[in-house]
């Protein structure tokens, strides 16, 4: 199929947005025109026919690493917050230089690709689709055809969590100067946040969504929620959701941390002494997938609000 | 017949998404720049939630359609409220007509 | 032009501008936007070739690699802005120790 005209805008602007963005002397700007690049790469996905992706570029790719950088920007020591510098001289020409030849090798090498591409994995992923126990393709391969690479995505999550954890302690404290309007949308639309996540969660097995999708809603949730109700003297939120402050804190926090991993460790072991790793036995594919996918969904949402609270944490430090 | 009324009501809403990004690139200052944003995303973002409404025909869709348009319309409105309080915070003045 | 070869063309662009951002812009927070640029690019490659023409689904296999990606992606980030926000508190610089040299 030969690309139209608002394909020729679409990609044409996303490679200005990064130009731009990457070589801006404002750094602000970098930041903001970072979530719009994130949300344009939202609207390519929805072009390419991958909605999952859409989905989970709008919510984590622009939404959550929207929220970590501008978190970052607030606490950056006044002198960090110029940032005009571009290394100059002839290496940076030379390696100007050479990346160009770099990408016009490589744009020459995929047209090649492109004039003699085959079918891809499609037809196989479609031909055993029926026996995944879900009917959506992309659900069936994160979670049965290649379910190692989920488990192992959701081991480097948690390891990530815990790193943050230890190098700047998620107190969930970001006194920020909270709006009685903020807390008024809060108030109803956290619930909303989780209701929907819930609806992913379950419509991931037929359709577009799952459990990341509904993770990164569970971490917006979590994040409005931090945002709004900053912590007393305790350490804990004052006012807010009872629920919120149980669950964001010591034991039951480390508990939905690693839920997610710690159930697919525990159904993959399950499934060793059977035989071969992660491979579901006939008839149990579906309720394994959602068990796992439930776990999931809240160690995502989990570490996603640990990781934006270890970037956004601890105010005390070098803020104006 | 529902596609041609579906049509005409997101071309109205594409208009005023339009004209809300030439008042946030051409109005003076940042309180008439966010009055003119909010307008964008509430009445034209409207527009074309009922112009897909009414492509789909279906009430299902419609409903979500509907849900978004409010939900959108609820954070747009907050966050327009932040920023000009942050802004009259930090002391940004609003401009005068000279 | 092909649609494939159009949006993959584009993703090796912003590869290949992420790369030379990485390497000339001294910033730590320009730096770690350049790695999710270049990292997006990949994806979009990815993609660009997995499209199957008008209106059908993309291919699942690379749409399953590119949400885990997605989800890495985030998660390196996180702990990166960790990591430099701590750099920046203990040198009160946003850069590293050898950017400064060159200028």
């Amino acid at each position: 199929m030969t690309a139209s005209a608002l394909d020729f805008v679409l990609a044409g602007g996303l490679v200005a947005l990064g130009a731009v963005l990457l070589f801006s002397h404002d750094l602000f700007r970098s930041l903001v025109l970072f979530v719009v690049y994130g949300l344009l790469m939202a609207v390519v996905w929805v072009r390419l026919g991958a909605p999952d992706l859409a989905l989970a570029e709008a919510a984590v790719g622009a939404g959550v690493t929207g929220a970590l950088m501008l978190a970052a920007w607030h606490r950056l020591p006044a002198a960090g917050r110029r940032a005009e510098g571009v290394v100059s001289g002839p290496w940076a020409l030379l390696s100007g230089v050479a990346l160009a030849g770099v990408a016009a090798a490589l744009i020459g090498v995929l047209a090649g690709l492109d004039a003699q591409r085959e079918g891809g994995l499609q037809q196989q992923v479609l031909a055993r689709l029926p026996e995944s126990g879900v009917e959506s393709p992309v659900t069936a391969v994160l979670l049965n055809f290649r379910g190692y690479d989920t488990f192992l995505e959701l081991g480097v999550l948690l390891l990530a969590a815990l790193l943050v954890r230890l190098g700047g302690g998620a107190d969930f404290g970001l006194g920020a100067k909270s709006s009685s309007v903020l807390r008024g949308l809060a108030d109803w639309l956290a619930p909303l946040l989780v209701l929907t996540a819930g609806y992913l969660l379950w419509r991931g097995g037929h359709a577009p969504g799952g459990a990341f999708q509904a993770g990164a809603l569970l971490a917006g949730a979590g994040i409005l929620l931090a945002l709004v109700y900053p912590p007393g003297a305790d350490g804990r939120p004052a006012g807010g959701p009872r629920a919120f402050a149980r669950w964001t804190q010591g034991l039951r926090l480390r508990g939905l941390l690693s839920a997610g991993f710690l159930v697919f460790l525990g159904v993959a072991l399950a499934l060793l002494v059977g035989g071969n790793l992660l491979q579901y036995p006939a008839g149990w594919a579906g309720a394994l997938i959602l068990l796992i996918e439930a776990a999931a969904a809240l160690s995502i949402g989990a570490a996603l609000l640990v990781l934006f609270m270890g970037v956004a944490g601890g105010r005390e430090a070098g803020a104006p | 017949m529902f596609d041609a009324l579906g049509l005409i009501f997101a071309a109205a809403g594409v208009a005023l998404f339009v004209a809300g990004t030439a008042g946030l690139l051409r109005f003076p200052d940042l309180y008439t720049r966010l009055h003119a944003l909010t307008k964008a995303d509430t009445l034209g973002l409207g527009l074309v939630c009922v112009g897909a409404a009414l492509h789909w025909g279906d009430p299902l869709i419609a409903l979500k359609l509907g849900l978004i348009w409010l939900l959108v319309m609820a954070s747009s409105t907050v966050l327009a409220h932040l920023i000009a309080r942050a802004a009259r915070r930090d002391g940004v003045r609003p401009w005068e007509a000279e | 032009m092909t649609l494939s070869l159009l949006y993959a063309s584009a993703g090796v662009l912003l590869f290949c501008l992420g790369l030379f951002a990485l390497a000339v812009r001294p910033h730590l927070l320009h730096k770690i936007l350049a790695l999710n640029v270049a990292g997006a690019g990949a994806f979009l490659v990815y993609l660009g070739l997995a499209y199957r023409g008008g209106g059908a689904a993309a291919d699942p296999a690379p749409q399953a690699m590119v949400l885990t990606g997605i989800v890495v992606a985030v998660s390196t980030t996180a702990l990166a802005l960790a990591l430099a926000l701590r750099l920046g508190r203990a040198t009160g610089r946003m850069e590293l120790p050898d950017g400064s040299a060159d200028r």
